[in-house]
C-alpha cells in the first residue's frame, strides 16, 4: 500500500522528473515527449461540436514578455504628439492601418494580419500579467492553472504522435506548463533554439546492444509493477518509455535541427535568438506540431523606451515578416495560426526617464493566417490611447479565441483535482468578427 | 501484502485466459458494440438533436466516430487506452468506469473482449482483418462522385491508418469528410501506399502528400477523389504531366505545388481548376509572367510565387529601405 500512496501524494511535477530521471538513469534518455496521444483525454467529443470546420491546425504564439508599448508598435498616435513621441508613423499594405515605422517590414505584410487594439488586463504587475496571459486565469494559492498549450493539448491531442505536441522556445519553463491537468499535458520547454532537442539521442556510452537490454530489463521491472498496481497512472508512465524511444528513432527528431535550414532561410527570420526561435517553430509546425510558444523579452521599457523599443521592434519586425512571408510562400498561413500577445502595455504619458511604465488598461496584440482576416483592425483606444473606446479583449478572450479557429469547444469545462470548473478563457466568448 | 494481491490478480487472469481464445478475431458489430450499448451509452451518447442531454465528459462511445474522436483508443495497445484502463481498474478505484453504483464493473469476459479488440488494432468492421474489398479497377472521378457521402468504412479506414496515414474528420460533427495526411511516414510513403486511399474515395476532402514520393503516375489516384478540396503536393516529384490527372477534380481549391518541378507548361492545366482560390507555386518552374496570364482564368484566386514581393512590388524583406508602392 505504501508504494501506492506515494504515487498518489506527489504532485505531477515531482512524478514526472522521478520519471525522468528514472528513464535517464536506465536508458540514457533525458528528454521525454509529452503524453497526448496516449494518455487519452476523454472529453474531446462535443459537448456542443463547432459547427464550422476547424481554420488552424497549429498556433505559433510570440510571447512579448515584459509589456511591449502599444504606442510604439501596433497603436500610434501620430496626431498627439505629447503621446506619440519621436516614434515615426508608416502606412502598410492594409489600407487605412498605420503601424510604427520601427516596423517596416510588419508593415508589408499587415495585409495577413488583424491587430487587437483593444487589449485589455486587469493585472499590472510582471509575473501576474503573464500568468493571466497565458492561463486565462489570475494566479491562485491553492491552484495551478494549465497554460493554453495544454489546453490545447487536452482538447485536440497531437497531430504527430513520434514528437511533443507543445513546445515552448525561450522565456520561462512556466508557460509550458501543464498545470492542474498534469505534466502529460504540458510543454517541453527549450532554452535555445539553436541547441534544438537535447539528450533525445542514445548516449554514445551505451551500444544500441546495451540499449535494447536495458530496456527489456525496464520491461521486466514494470510488468511485474504494472501487474500489481492497477493504477491508471501508472499505466501512463509506462507510456513515456515507449515514447521516449519513438522519439529517438523518429525521422521528425530532424524538425529540432535548425543547422539543416539554409544560411539565407536563417538570416530571413533574423540571426538571434527570437528569429531562430521562429524559423524552429516554422519547423515544428511543418512536422504538424500543434502549438509552440516563442518568447521575445525586453519590453520592460521603463527608461529609455524610444532607443530600447527601437531594437526590440528591429529584432520583432525580421522575425515576424520573415515567419509571416515564409509560412505564406509555403502554404502553410492558411492553416497555421500566429498570434502575438504581451501581459500590458505601456504609459501613453512619458515619464522623466523618457521612459513609458506599466498599462494593463489598453494595449495591443495580433493574429495571422490560420483563416483570421488581413488587414483587419479589431478595437479602438481613445485619441491618447489612454482606454479603449470599443472593442475590450480580455487575455481570456484572446486564448479562446485562440482555441475557436482550432475547432476546440471553448466552452468545455475541465474539472480540476480539487472539484473546481475550468475553461479554455475563463469562460470568455472568442472574437468571431476577426474570421474571414 | 504480496499475497493478498496475488490473490486478487490471480482469478482475473485465469478468466482473460479462459474467455478469449487468441486465434479469433473479435467483431466490434457482435461483439463490442453490445457490451458499450447495454453498460455505456446511457451517458456517453452523441447528441442527435439540441434538445438531447450532452454526453458525459463529452464522449460518445455509440458511434465509431465518437470513440475515435474521443481518443479513448490507443489500436494495438490496450494498456495504453483509455477506454480498457478505465474498465480495468480495481473496483475500489473512483476512475473506474462504469462506476460501481451505475452497473460496473464490466464482467471478466467483456473486459478480456476489449483489451483484444484494442489490441488487434480495434477496428470498427468485422473481426475477420477488415475485408474491405478491391478497388474497382475501372473507378473513376465521375463513379466516385455519384457514390453517396456515409460514414466510411472503418475497416478500410484502419487499413490505411496501417499504412501510416493520419485520417481525421473536418470537424468533429462531420464524420463523412476526412482529411488524410502522410505525417511521419512521408519519407516511406509511395503510390502504392497512396493507392489506396480510394478505399475511401467518397469521404475524402483534403489530402497533404507533402514530402512523400508521390510519383506522376500516382497522381491518376489523387485525381479520383471527386470531392477534394485541398491538395498539397509540396516537395514532392511530380511534373507537369501529373497535374493532368487531377484535371476532373472540380471542387480543388487549395493547391501547394511549392517545391516541385511543375512549370508554365502546367497553367494551361490549372486553369481548368475554376473553383481554385489559392495555389502555391514558390520554387518551381512557373514565373511571374506565367501567374499573370492564370490571373486571367482565376480572376479571385490568391496565387503565391515568392514572398509579395514580386507581385506586389513592396515587400522586399532584405532591404527594408526599399519604399512601398501601395
Amino acid at each position: 500500500m505504501s508504494e501506492k500512496n506515494l504515487f498518489h501524494k506527489g504532485d505531477e511535477v515531482s512524478r514526472r522528473q522521478f520519471m525522468i530521471g528514472a528513464a535517464h538513469s536506465y536508458l540514457g534518455v533525458s528528454v521525454l515527449p509529452m503524453l497526448g496521444a496516449t494518455v487519452a483525454t476523454s472529453d474531446t467529443f462535443g459537448a456542443a461540436p463547432p459547427m464550422r470546420p476547424r481554420t488552424a491546425k497549429s498556433v505559433i504564439f510570440l510571447n512579448m514578455s515584459g509589456g511591449m508599448s502599444h504606442l510604439d508598435t501596433f497603436d500610434p498616435k501620430p496626431e498627439n504628439q505629447d503621446v506619440q513621441g519621436p516614434t515615426p508613423v508608416i502606412d502598410t499594405s492594409a489600407d487605412n492601418v498605420q503601424i510604427s515605422g520601427f516596423l517596416p517590414k510588419t508593415a508589408a505584410v499587415m495585409k495577413h494580419i488583424t491587430l487587437f487594439r483593444g487589449m485589455r488586463s486587469n493585472q499590472g504587475a510582471h509575473e501576474q500579467g503573464q500568468y493571466l496571459l497565458h492561463r486565462s486565469y489570475a494566479p491562485r494559492g491553492t491552484i495551478v492553472h494549465p497554460a493554453l498549450g495544454a489546453w490545447v493539448m487536452r482538447l485536440s491531442g497531437r497531430r504527430n504522435t513520434t514528437i511533443p505536441g507543445f513546445v515552448a522556445i525561450g522565456g520561462s519553463s512556466e508557460n509550458a506548463t501543464g498545470g492542474f491537468m498534469g505534466a502529460k499535458y504540458g510543454g517541453v520547454p527549450l532554452g535555445n533554439a539553436n541547441a534544438g532537442l537535447k539528450d533525445s539521442k542514445r548516449a554514445h556510452s551505451v551500444s544500441k546492444a546495451e540499449f535494447d537490454h536495458r530496456l527489456s530489463l525496464a520491461d521486466k521491472m514494470n510488468s511485474d509493477f504494472h501487474g500489481r498496481f492497477k493504477q491508471k497512472q501508472i499505466k501512463t508512465y509506462h507510456g513515456l518509455y515507449d515514447e521516449a524511444i519513438k522519439l529517438m528513432t523518429s525521422e521528425d527528431l530532424k524538425a529540432f535541427d535548425i543547422k539543416n535550414e539554409d544560411s539565407k532561410v536563417r538570416d530571413f527570420y533574423g540571426n538571434n535568438g527570437f528569429g531562430q526561435g521562429c524559423l524552429l517553430a516554422r519547423r515544428l509546425v511543418e512536422h504538424q506540431v500543434r502549438f509552440v510558444e516563442v518568447n521575445l523579452g525586453g519590453w520592460d521599457t521603463h527608461s529609455d523606451n524610444f532607443v530600447s523599443v527601437e531594437a526590440r521592434c528591429q529584432i520583432l519586425d525580421q522575425a515576424l515578416a520573415g515567419l509571416i512571408s515564409d509560412l505564406e510562400r509555403r502554404g502553410m498561413l492558411d492553416h497555421t495560426l500566429v498570434a502575438l500577445g504581451t501581459e500590458f502595455g505601456r504609459t501613453p504619458d512619458i515619464n522623466d526617464n523618457t521612459g513609458r511604465d506599466h498599462f494593463p488598461r489598453a494595449f495591443s496584440s495580433l493574429m495571422a493566417g490560420g483563416g483570421v482576416k488581413g488587414g483587419f483592425v479589431y478595437g479602438e483606444t481613445d485619441r491618447k490611447a489612454h482606454t479603449v473606446k470599443e472593442g475590450i479583449v480580455t487575455p481570456g478572450m484572446f486564448n479562446a479565441t485562440i482555441g475557436h479557429a482550432l475547432g476546440l469547444p471553448t466552452e468545455r469545462v475541465v474539472t480540476s483535482p480539487s472539484g473546481r470548473p475550468f475553461t479554455i478563457g475563463d469562460e470568455a466568448k472568442p472574437v468571431k468578427e476577426i474570421f474571414a | 501484502m504480496v499475497m493478498m494481491i496475488n490473490k486478487f490478480i490471480c482469478p482475473v487472469l485465469f478468466l482473460l485466459v479462459a474467455t478469449v481464445s487468441p486465434g479469433q478475431g473479435v467483431d466490434f458489430k457482435k461483439q463490442i458494440a453490445p457490451i458499450l450499448s447495454s453498460k455505456c451509452n446511457s451517458c456517453h451518447t452523441a447528441k442527435k438533436k439540441e434538445s438531447d442531454k450532452k454526453p458525459k465528459a463529452g464522449l460518445a462511445l455509440n458511434t465509431s466516430g465518437g470513440i475515435r474522436a474521443g481518443r479513448v483508443i490507443e489500436p494495438g495497445d490496450a494498456s495504453s487506452s483509455e477506454l480498457f484502463i478505465r474498465v480495468s481498474l480495481p473496483k475500489t478505484d473512483e476512475e473506474l468506469m462504469p462506476p460501481t453504483d451505475d452497473g460496473g464493473p464490466l464482467s471478466a469476459k467483456e473486459i478480456a473482449l476489449i483489451k483484444k479488440w484494442i489490441d488487434d488494432g480495434a477496428r470498427f468492421g468485422s473481426g475477420s482483418g477488415g475485408d474491405i474489398g478491391k478497388i474497382a479497377a475501372d473507378l473513376d472521378v465521375a463513379k466516385v462522385m455519384a457514390m453517396p457521402m456515409r460514414e466510411p468504412n472503418a475497416d478500410a479506414v484502419a487499413h490505411l491508418e496501417g499504412l501510416g496515414a493520419t485520417i481525421s474528420q473536418l470537424a468533429v460533427n462531420l464524420p463523412q469528410q476526412l482529411v488524410v495526411e502522410w505525417i511521419s511516414t512521408y519519407h516511406k510513403t509511395t503510390d502504392k501506399e497512396i493507392e489506396q486511399i480510394l478505399h475511401i474515395a467518397p469521404n475524402v476532402v483534403e489530402v497533404d502528400l507533402s514530402r512523400t514520393k508521390v510519383t506522376d503516375e500516382g497522381l491518376k489516384h489523387i485525381g479520383k477523389l471527386a470531392r477534394l478540396t485541398h491538395l498539397n503536393l509540396s516537395r514532392t516529384q511530380i511534373t507537369d504531366k501529373g497535374l493532368e490527372h487531377l484535371s476532373g477534380l472540380r471542387s480543388l481549391q487549395h493547391l501547394n505545388l511549392y517545391g516541385t518541378g511543375v512549370s508554365n507548361a502546367a497553367l494551361p492545366t490549372l486553369a481548368k481548376h475554376r473553383k481554385l482560390k489559392a495555389l502555391y507555386t514558390w520554387q518551381t518552374k512557373i514565373t511571374a509572367d506565367g501567374l499573370s496570364k492564370l490571373r486571367k482564368a482565376l480572376p479571385d484566386a490568391k496565387l503565391v510565387l515568392e514572398t509579395d514581393a514580386k507581385s506586389n512590388r513592396y515587400d522586399n524583406l532584405d532591404n527594408p529601405d526599399n519604399k512601398f508602392d501601395f
